[in-house]
């Protein structure tokens, strides 16, 4: 017997057969989509297969004109605004809330308003970003109405180029219910106790502790809802399509809803592919720099 | 005896799923059976569908129609996997637009030699084709080959202005008729203003401008255009078809240049200074028909689909509804967009002028074709292309026609219908003709350049830095017409 064979005969193949269905499933739903992107984004394509609807191959073109185009340059802008606010928001807010739950010294009363902040969670995103137009209406909404009880003018949040990306970001005000909230609290629970206990005897005050334990050791936690933040706010268009359909003008407009528009609305799947393999490399990218910036080492 | 019990539970959940997955994989192929596909959120019209489907399988035995009501916001989505999935239903609401892209990816069934025998639920003796008034059916021709047709309309929309005559009968003001002037409309809308009312007039939709005032915007260049678009239906059938359009833009040395063009310009800063009355609210909710009911609005501007919902709510005679809803019972009217005049009255301060604009010419607002159904491929594969077509000609019958006015006040688009009085008034008045162009990129199939004119205008008509210049609007959307017009006729390979 060879030395290669005997290595071979080493190996358990049960855990990659036990594996194998997924990796097929997720080669026919995950993978071959992205490939056919990729592939699809040089052709001008009407969405068919075989011979029927247009299926010309252009190279490059999809992707020079658009990055001519001003609306999808100007969807890339929106879009930046959207991650920058949004990851402060994520990076701050929900870890603000999980500290206040993780320091209520009773189990009980903690597990209760763990739940009471994940609860919201079961109430469809759509049912959310409905009300929140509500709340913006010009005629009828709380905000408005508010104003004029005290005098002030109406505003059109939502149909204000000045005002509506900051009305958008602020939807789901105060941001710290979720997976996010959860998640920093798992990296809180995950934290050696002792480390706290040995900087209060110490005589370390509670922001220092926080400041000095829980922030550095909660970067893993960082790390990952920074990463899920950007690739988040990319693909992100639903509640600006259910609110402002990227208006006024083009002023909440995002590459996700330009995709959503050009595959639907104008069939040019070829184009939609395109700027989904932008979209892509962008998220590619981001989750390399989150490694770049967060090494391994400086977690640990 | 806990877990027994829950173990016993999911055994009985998963026999249930495979056993009506089972039933459906059988079912799914009965040849019997046809399936009636539509979206919308509006009741009224379910309701009506599923009366004619009842009517229909009352009247015969062969096949079972049934309604399938889908997502509106996934429609499309939902429609486009199923067709190409080649497991769509048997008959499928659709667009015109939708029907064009479906067929040139070789979807759909063409209609037209069916359209040419007569329909058997129809005494007027003509084929189908001649049973549909004015350009209703022609104007959902195929847009690369106007021979075919892969879809029919079942019924028109319309624009309005709805007027509450009462308020307008309080404050002394004299009801106006179907001839009144924009210059009429105006001082009405000043004695409203007058009479407290903060907005006198509302326009639905006008929050995306992206239906109701690219009405108002065709409406008004039809009335300025009228001559040069009789010049660009070459085919001289009553409308502009795609071909029809890109040759206007692309052929010969004097093409239509919205950059340039005097009568667009006008329109546009015609539409800005009227937009001053509108009321805030780009991307508010659209709130105009719940304002229009509430009677804080007096007057309305929108599309015959908002009648059912205005007559499902005033003509709610539940007692104990009445207890805790706002509204009250009120009249109101349904007039015809105005006319303009060359000399346009819009306040005191302010005179609008028109510089080509010729007088007492026709009205063109009848409509366009709405509620229309297409046949996919797979329908005619499962062996259902007889009793499709069949129920298909039954809903476009008369009799059809007149029970889809009067319980969901659809405005029929078959000739001799006879429908309700509040209807009534969303049919043409006298003296008018059909829409021959639509001026906006709706009609060139392309979605999101039709969205890049509304946004263009939306830009136009919003105050401050952001805000576009009339060159700037006129410039780019004529580039966009330039760009869209090319690919068409490269796409089809048309030369003149």
């Amino acid at each position: 017997m060879t030395k290669e064979k005997k290595s071979l005969k080493k190996i358990n193949f049960t855990p990659y057969l036990m594996i194998l269905p997924i990796m097929i499933l997720l080669s026919i739903f995950a993978f071959y989509p992205i490939a056919l992107s990729v592939i699809k984004s040089l052709f001008r394509w009407s969405g068919t297969f075989g011979n029927d609807g247009v299926n010309t191959f252009i190279g490059f073109k999809n992707f020079i004109e658009l990055f001519q185009d001003e609306i999808f340059l100007q969807s890339w802008g929106n879009t930046l605004f959207f991650i920058i606010t949004g990851s402060v928001i994520n990076l701050i807010f929900p870890f603000l809330c999980a500290l206040l739950i993780f320091s209520i010294g009773n189990e009980k009363i903690s597990y209760r308003w763990r739940v009471a902040f994940v609860a919201p969670m079961v109430v469809p995103s759509m049912v959310v970003f409905l009300l929140w137009q509500f709340i913006y209406d010009v005629d009828m909404g709380v905000v408005n109405n508010l104003l004029q009880l005290f005098g002030a003018n109406k505003v059109d949040l939502l149909g204000n180029p000045d005002s509506v990306k900051w009305a958008i970001r602020f939807m789901g005000f105060p941001w710290v219910g979720g997976t996010f909230l959860l998640v920093y609290i798992a990296g809180l629970s995950g934290i050696d106790n002792s480390l706290r206990e040995a900087a209060k005897i110490d005589g370390a005050s509670a922001l220092y502790r926080i400041f000095a334990i829980d922030i550095p050791l909660s970067k893993p936690q960082f790390k990952m809802i920074l990463t899920l933040s950007i690739i988040g706010e990319i693909q992100d268009f639903v509640k600006i399509q259910t609110v402002t359909e990227g208006g006024p003008g083009y002023s909440s407009y995002v590459p996700g809803l330009y995709m959503y528009k050009v595959a639907f609305d104008s069939n040019e799947y070829g184009k939609a592919c395109a700027i989904g393999v932008t979209m892509l490399v962008v998220m590619l990218f981001a989750s390399f720099l989150m490694n770049v910036l967060f090494k391994k080492e400086d977690i640990d | 005896m806990f877990n027994k019990i829950k173990k016993i539970f999911a055994i009985l959940l998963i026999a249930v799923c495979f056993a009506s997955m089972a039933i459906k994989a059988v079912g799914g192929n009965n040849a019997k059976q046809i399936t009636l596909s539509f979206w919308g959120t509006n009741l009224p019209y379910q309701f009506a569908l599923e009366g004619i489907a009842a009517q229909y399988n009352e009247m015969q035995d062969e096949y079972e129609v049934v309604i399938d009501k889908q997502d509106a916001g996934n429609y499309r989505i939902w429609m486009g996997g199923r067709l190409a999935g080649g497991n769509a239903s048997d008959l499928l609401a659709t667009t015109n637009v939708y029907a064009n892209t479906d067929a040139s990816n070789g979807y759909l069934y063409d209609l037209s030699e069916a359209l040419n025998q007569p329909n058997p639920y129809s005494d007027s003796g003509l084929s189908w084709k001649d049973d549909f008034s004015g350009t209703y059916l022609t104007q959902v021709a195929y847009a690369n080959d106007t021979s075919k047709f892969y879809c029919v309309p079942t019924n028109t929309v319309s624009v309005r202005f709805m007027i509450n005559t009462d308020i307008l009968e309080q404050n002394g003001i004299e009801i106006p008729t179907a001839d009144w002037t924009f210059s009429d409309y105006r001082r009405i809308c000043e004695k409203l203003e007058n009479s407290g009312y903060e907005t006198a007039m509302e326009i639905a939709n006008a929050k995306f401008i992206n239906y109701t005032v690219s009405w108002a915007i065709d409406i008004m260049m039809a009335q300025l255009k009228y001559d040069e678009v009789l010049g660009y239906d070459r085919n001289q059938n009553g409308q502009v078809e795609t071909e029809e359009i890109v040759r206007a833009f692309l052929e010969g040395e004097d093409p239509l240049d919205m950059a340039k063009d005097t009568d667009f310009k006008e329109v546009m800063q015609f539409i800005k200074l009227w937009s001053r009355y509108w009321g805030e609210g780009f991307n508010s909710r659209d709130d105009t028909s719940e304002n229009f009911l509430r009677q804080t609005v007096p007057m309305m501007f929108g599309g015959s689909w908002s009648v059912s919902g205005i007559e499902l709510t005033l003509n709610n005679e539940n007692p104990e509804a009445d207890k805790t809803n706002p509204y009250k019972m009120f009249n109101y009217i349904s007039l015809p967009f105005p006319r303009l005049e060359k000399e346009v009255y819009l306040d005191k301060d302010t005179t609008f002028t028109f510089t080509n604009l010729k007088e007492g010419l026709p009205l063109q607002e009848l409509g366009e074709p709405s509620g229309c159904f297409c046949i996919p491929k797979s329908t005619v594969e499962a062996g259902k292309l007889e009793g499709t077509l069949d129920f298909l000609r039954f809903f476009t019958s008369a009799q059809a026609a007149s029970y889809m006015a009067e319980k969901a006040y659809e405005i029929p688009v078959i000739k001799n219908v006879e429908i309700n009085e509040k209807m009534y008034d969303f049919l043409p008045p006298e003296n008018s003709e059909s829409i021959r162009m639509r001026f906006n990129l709706l009609n060139l199939s392309d979605g999101v350049a039709s969205e890049y004119h509304f946004k263009q205008v939306q830009m136009y008509l919003m105050e401050g830095a952001s805000s576009i210049s009339l060159s700037t609007l006129c410039r780019n959307v004529q580039a966009k017409y330039e760009e869209v017009t090319e690919l068409i006729r490269d796409d089809n390979g048309w030369e003149w």
